[in-house]
């Protein structure tokens, strides 16, 4: 018994860890303006490469350092927060409502549905998706929503495909037969006998895909063919720290470790979210 | 084969019914070769108003597709089902969709059957609110009250299927398919899942609602013990046919067909002394894949009784002098 309460407990401090981490990141890219010391986009060429404040030769006018435009690091990662977190929320979770869709209709359905689905999915997998990226985002030109589509367009094959497979598992079970017994009507059936029984994946796939949906929009800036590379993001501060990593290597850990910090609390709550949900578990 | 004295209309019929699955793979040369598995391979069947049918028989028999078949849960192969008068056979799901309300089923497994992300006041009210049967006021009161009839305390109709017992997740599926006052279930080894102990119960609870409901139904089991106890007409299927019918007495003291003899003789007797005399085995040998096809009697190949005629045609279901016991075999036949 105690073992039990033990270990609910246990789950609920990490899913509150979690949502601690995510709410933190949240109000700091709401509030970036009144957080950040300075201008994410002030240029002090006077103090180019400075280290972080704790490190030798280090300044406290720059707490994480500045880059090679003197640029101070804290600044552009409270801004750069902004279109991160935007970015792969919106990416992670557009892409789990077409892939969720399409996975629990191919799986569902089967027959020639599945085929024509499943032919879209290994299609995506088999083309390189950057070119398919730097395609799209040249025809509908760059910009924020252009390049949430772009990504939920990456990330829904990972949707459909683990959902199409636990659907596969969900329909033979007796209660869907038992639904049909009663007369449930198929949209019902789709949704409170399919879906609600193949969200542990989807939420599993939803964790990392934020992580990717983020990277990825580093990419594609650092293609140029993304958001504006002047804006500060996590992902294009990686890219304009990576040749420096030798010389000054504050200027890609600190976005590194914010993606990583913000990817852990997805992941946290992500899985406590998919025990919470499922009734067998503790309540 | 209706029985001339009853001209009620029968609930639920069967006639010539197959069901057959077809799968096709490669075989060993890479050649595609076609299995058909002849699940029910004819079968005729009336079951008449408030009546209790059994159907007995070994494992993959045919005797679940058949109870999911007079459902329309399973797609006719050749033959037709009937539910009271009109012709299912050919009808789409949308059209189905709304006779569903007057014929349900009870699954064998209570863990799989419950929807484990519904609660199970959600899952009971369901057969009420598709077929636009009650308001959710109405629904309320209608599954507290089954609730109650079937044995549990109406204030767990919040609660989620794990968190109850087997012996009680049956009597929520039993509630579920009597909720909407079917005209005719079928119940598909609605105890075999369930510990002894609470078979009894199971039982006693179909037996309540049969005269409470006034229902018809279709009662699939293995257990022939527990078949003579509910059932009022016995029908034995072997290999996707029913090779004898009729009332439990009849079939059960005397029993025609030469397998309705071996399951009799198979089943332990609570006397050591006639359990010490008993024939073991009784039946030699499996049954044939449904998948060979079969000529002539499809049991001649484990039956003690086996004679020429039987290698060269398939015996009909032929009805005796009473005009209830009906039997499959030659031996029997003049």
């Amino acid at each position: 018994m105690t073992g039990f309460s033990n270990r609910f407990l246990i789950g609920h401090a990490v899913g509150i860890a979690g949502v601690a981490i995510i709410v933190a990141a949240v109000a700091i890219a709401v509030f970036a303006p009144l957080i950040a010391p300075v201008p994410a986009s002030q240029i002090d060429l006077h103090a180019r490469l400075v280290p972080p404040a704790f490190v030798e030769g280090g300044s406290a006018k720059h707490f994480f350092g500045t880059d090679n435009l003197g640029r101070d690091i804290l600044a552009r990662l409270i801004y750069g927060s902004r279109i991160s977190l935007a970015v792969g929320t919106a990416a992670a979770l557009l892409g789990a409502v077409i892939g969720s869709l399409m996975g629990i209709l191919a799986g569902y359905f089967g027959g020639r549905v599945d085929a024509a689905i499943s032919w879209f999915v290994d299609v995506q997998l088999a083309f390189p998706f950057t070119l398919l990226a730097i395609f799209l985002l040249g025809t509908l030109g760059g910009g924020f929503y252009a390049v949430v589509i772009v990504l939920a367009l990456a990330t829904w094959v990972n949707y459909a495909r683990v959902v199409r497979a636990q659907v596969l598992t969900v329909k033979v079970q007796d209660y869907v037969l038992a639904a049909r017994a009663v007369g449930v009507g198929t949209p019902r059936t789709l949704w409170r006998y399919i879906f609600a029984n193949s969200t542990a994946p989807i939420i599993v796939v939803a964790s990392f895909s934020t992580a990717q949906a983020i990277l990825t929009q580093a990419a594609l800036s650092f293609l140029g063919v993304g958001i504006d590379p002047s804006i500060p993001s996590w992902g294009a501060m990686l890219n304009d720290g990576r040749e420096y990593l030798q010389k000054a290597w504050w200027i890609a850990t600190f976005p590194g470790l914010a993606i990583a910090l913000t990817v852990l609390g997805v992941n946290l709550f992500g899985d406590w979210l998919r025990d919470r949900l499922d009734p067998r578990s503790a309540r | 084969m209706i029985d001339p004295v009853d001209t009620r209309l029968p609930v639920s019929e069967a006639v010539a019914l197959k069901v057959q699955y077809s799968s096709r793979r490669r075989n060993c040369l890479g050649r595609l070769t076609t299995t058909t598995i002849r699940a029910v391979d004819g079968v005729d069947l009336t079951i008449r108003p408030g009546e209790a049918v059994a159907l007995v028989g070994e494992s993959g028999c045919g005797k679940s597709t058949l109870g999911r078949a007079l459902l329309r849960l399973e797609r006719v192969s050749e033959g037709a089902v009937r539910f009271a008068g009109s012709d299912l056979t050919g009808l789409s799901e949308a059209i189905l969709r709304p006779i569903r309300r007057n014929m349900q089923m009870v699954f064998q497994d209570p863990f799989s059957s419950l929807n484990p992300r519904m609660q199970i006041g959600e899952t009971l009210a369901e057969p009420l609110l598709v077929h636009g049967l009650a308001s959710k006021a109405e629904a309320r009161a209608r599954v507290a009250e089954i609730l109650q009839i079937v044995g549990l305390d109406p204030a767990v109709a919040g609660r989620h299927p794990h968190a109850f017992s087997g012996g009680q997740r049956q009597r929520i599926a039993i509630a579920r398919a009597v909720i909407a006052r079917p005209k005719f279930v079928v119940a598909d080894e609605p105890i075999s899942a369930l510990d002894i102990s609470v078979q009894a119960q199971i039982l006693d609870l179909f037996e309540d609602l049969k005269e409470r409901f006034a229902l018809t139904y279709l009662f699939i089991s293995h257990d022939l013990a527990v078949v003579r106890h509910i059932a009022d007409r016995v029908a034995v299927m072997y290999l996707g046919r029913i090779v004898e019918e009729g009332s439990p007495e009849s079939v059960f003291d005397n029993p025609l067909h030469p397998y309705t003899q071996a399951l009799l003789a198979a089943v332990p007797s609570p006397d050591p002394v006639r359990e010490r005399s008993r024939p073991n085995p009784v039946l030699r040998g499996e049954p044939p894949s449904p998948a060979t096809a079969v000529t002539g009697c499809r049991f001649r190949g484990r039956c003690a009784h086996a004679m020429p005629v039987c290698a060269m045609a398939d015996p009909a279901l032929a009805r005796g002098a009473d005009g209830t016991h009906a039997v499959a075999c030659f031996l029997h036949h003049q």
